[in-house]
């Protein structure tokens, strides 16, 4: 077997390492969430792979062979990915996990195949560039053994008895002759990510960047799973209050970070933001699979209205209120003010047989107004309209049209205490 | 008088260029008012063109005026949009009408910005196919902007607004007054101004809200 070792002495960019970087609320969390997003970008040039916290990542190089005939192909690819990245990082290969670790810990960048290589240049590791308790080390300079080979010549026997048998168990596996189990790696199925701002702001605009990288990172998250997202929930960290939570709802699911990023800047521009943020996250609370059935052609535009009309309907929502929008529902009810109503307009309203009745006014006037001159001429009615008795809100009303003076064509009742009331307009 | 440099001139927000109008081809939605159709530049109202309406009173017949257009709008599966109206309209009213409760949408704001923000966002879209906006106060800016928005797409816009700024300067290219006729079902629609036709005025008579019984 063939292993490759990553060390990463520290996963910070360089610039951040010099700057100085403000505490922000997940700082313990940090280094292993960059590790899981550095080992998530890996797992497309290198897997299987295996996280070795707080800063190694170990890809299985033998089952690579097709990908990447020589291991020094391997360490190039990935080279080019940390250079990328502005991350530097030490590697080594090895015959086992412990063996690859140990020589890129200690700096040997050594890349091949051969195990005699591999091997000659573990017996020259200093015992100090080992990871066994200080004190066990000690003991072993003092001994005279300072490297390696001095130990592998030594009687197993004596060695155990010395030192403990945890010392040889380990320097077996080290080399190989006794298993090291290793948990493989796999990206998470969902996006959670931070980002800790160089500058407390609450403007929105010096927001837009770095929201902006976070959605290009979730962007490229959707698309290596072939999945969009319809609802993300974006936190914004203060100093020292409680983070504020924004939900952000796509129609059908968005891939596109600038759809994204257009909604949010719409709901921030909505809010008012009670502290100066210092760190932003991000995560997918839903996403749903892209339908391959769905045309992508050019000359697609079988849903696009519908689409176009959901895009709208969100991108409403997210500056004025989930609930500014609505639309018309009916209730079986023969009262005029409680047979229908508006309603926040979610999920398309299902369409009603074309209603046939007496008509009825466009607009509603409610409460209803008493009339205070006689109309000028009477159109329509009486129609009687009763009802209520099982809620105790009982009417009995005889509705009729009329025209008013001043032109309007009003809806009027009179109750059963002879009072004229105007209950509606004819638009 | 000044003579202001050329650049000084074409920086003004206030002033563009008549080069810069899109005129285009217009398209117009009938009326259902054979009168009023005749007197329209464009044979009915005009796509992409903002409609200014004054009117004093609710009630008068105003949406009857459109009411042909709504329901033109719904055949061709675009959505209707009323923005911030007085009252809200009556579902039982819109199904009498024709018009299926899948394609209404209400909107209300709670602030000034949010109100010309929303007419702009409507009036823009493709999939939006008419909208009304009630306004209680004019601004000619918000207006221009309105208009600006509306000439990318090939929306119905109407923005009524009160009777009193009809003596006013106003970026939208078609303005109308509307008057109840005391006394009878009749509405007089006065046009202000319209692009590409005259100014005039006609009377029409509504069509009567309880439909002739036939015996």
């Amino acid at each position: 077997m063939l292993w490759l070792y990553l060390h990463l002495p520290s996963l910070l960019p360089d610039h951040h390492q010099t700057s100085d970087v403000p505490e922000h609320p997940f700082r313990d969390d940090h280094q292993t969430e960059l590790l899981e997003q550095l080992a998530a970008d890996l797992y497309q040039l290198a897997s299987p792979l295996a996280l070795w916290p707080p800063d190694g990542v170990l890809i299985r190089a033998d089952r690579l062979r097709h990908l990447y005939p020589q291991p020094e192909d391997l360490a190039a690819v990935l080279e080019q990915h940390l250079s990328r990245n502005e991350l530097n990082g030490h590697m080594a290969t090895g015959t086992t996990p412990r063996m690859a670790r140990l020589l890129a810990r200690h700096g040997v960048r050594i890349c091949t195949r051969d195990p005699e290589t591999m091997h000659q240049a573990l017996r020259r590791l200093p015992v100090t560039a080992t990871d066994w308790p200080a004190r066990v080390r000690q003991r072993l300079t003092r001994m005279g053994l300072q490297h390696l080979e001095d130990l592998l010549e030594c009687c197993p026997a004596e060695l155990t008895s010395r030192l403990g048998p945890e010392l040889y168990e380990d320097l077996q596996r080290i080399l190989g002759r006794s298993g090291d189990p290793v948990q493989e790696f796999h990206p998470r199925a969902t996006f959670h990510q931070s980002l800790t701002l160089t500058r407390e702001t609450r403007d929105t605009d010096q927001l837009q960047g770095p929201l902006g990288h976070l959605l290009e990172k979730l962007e490229a998250f959707l698309r290596q799973r072939q999945c969009r997202c319809d609802r993300l929930s974006l936190t914004l960290h203060h100093p020292d209050r409680a983070p504020t939570c924004l939900e952000l709802e796509t129609s059908r699911g968005e891939t596109r970070s600038e759809a994204f990023l257009e909604l949010a800047l719409l709901r921030l521009a909505a809010i008012n933001l009670p502290d100066d943020v210092n760190a932003l996250s991000l995560a997918t609370e839903r996403t749903v699979a892209l339908d391959t059935t769905e045309s992508q052609d050019l000359f697609d535009s079988g849903d696009s209205r519908q689409q176009a009309r959901d895009t709208l309907l969100h991108r409403l929502r997210a500056r004025l209120g989930r609930d500014s929008i609505q639309c018309p529902g009916r209730l079986p009810d023969p009262r005029p003010e409680r047979c229908a109503h508006w309603q926040p307009a979610r999920n398309p309203g299902a369409s009603t047989p074309k209603r046939s009745g007496p008509a009825r006014p466009f607009w509603l006037q409610q409460p209803p107004q008493p009339l205070k001159r006689p109309p000028v001429r009477w159109i329509n009615g009486p129609e009687r309209i009763q009802g209520g008795w099982w809620d105790g809100d009982y009417v009995r009303r005889d509705y009729y049209i009329a025209l008013l003076d001043n032109g309007q064509r009003a809806w009027l009742f009179r109750n059963r205490q002879d009072q004229w009331f105007i209950h509606g307009w004819f638009g | 008088m000044s003579v202001h440099p050329r650049t000084q001139l074409e920086q003004d927000p206030r002033l563009w260029r008549a080069s810069q109008q899109k005129t285009g081809h217009c398209q117009g939605i009938a009326s259902g008012f054979e009168a009023l159709d005749q007197l329209l530049a464009t044979s009915g109202w005009p796509q992409g063109a903002l409609i200014e309406c004054h009117s004093p009173l609710n009630g008068i017949g105003e949406l009857q005026l459109f009411a042909h257009a709504m329901r033109q709008c719904v055949r061709s599966d675009t959505a209707l949009f009323w923005v911030d109206p007085p009252h809200a309209p009556y579902p039982p009213a819109l199904e009498g009408m024709g018009l299926p409760p899948e394609h209404c949408f209400m909107v209300r704001t709670s602030s000034r910005a949010d109100h010309i923000w929303t007419l702009e966002q409507l009036l823009g879209s493709s999939a939006v196919g008419m909208v009304m906006g009630w306004s209680r106060r004019r601004d000619p800016a918000a207006l221009r902007r309105l208009q600006l928005a509306l000439e990318e797409s090939r929306t119905l816009g109407v923005l009524i607004t009160p009777q009193e700024g009809a003596g006013q300067a106003s970026p939208a290219p078609m303005r109308l007054t509307l008057e109840a006729v005391p006394g009878t079902s009749q509405l007089r629609v006065t046009l202000l101004r319209q692009r590409g036709g005259q100014a005039g005025s006609r009377t029409l008579t509504l069509p009567p809200i309880v439909p002739r019984q036939t015996v």
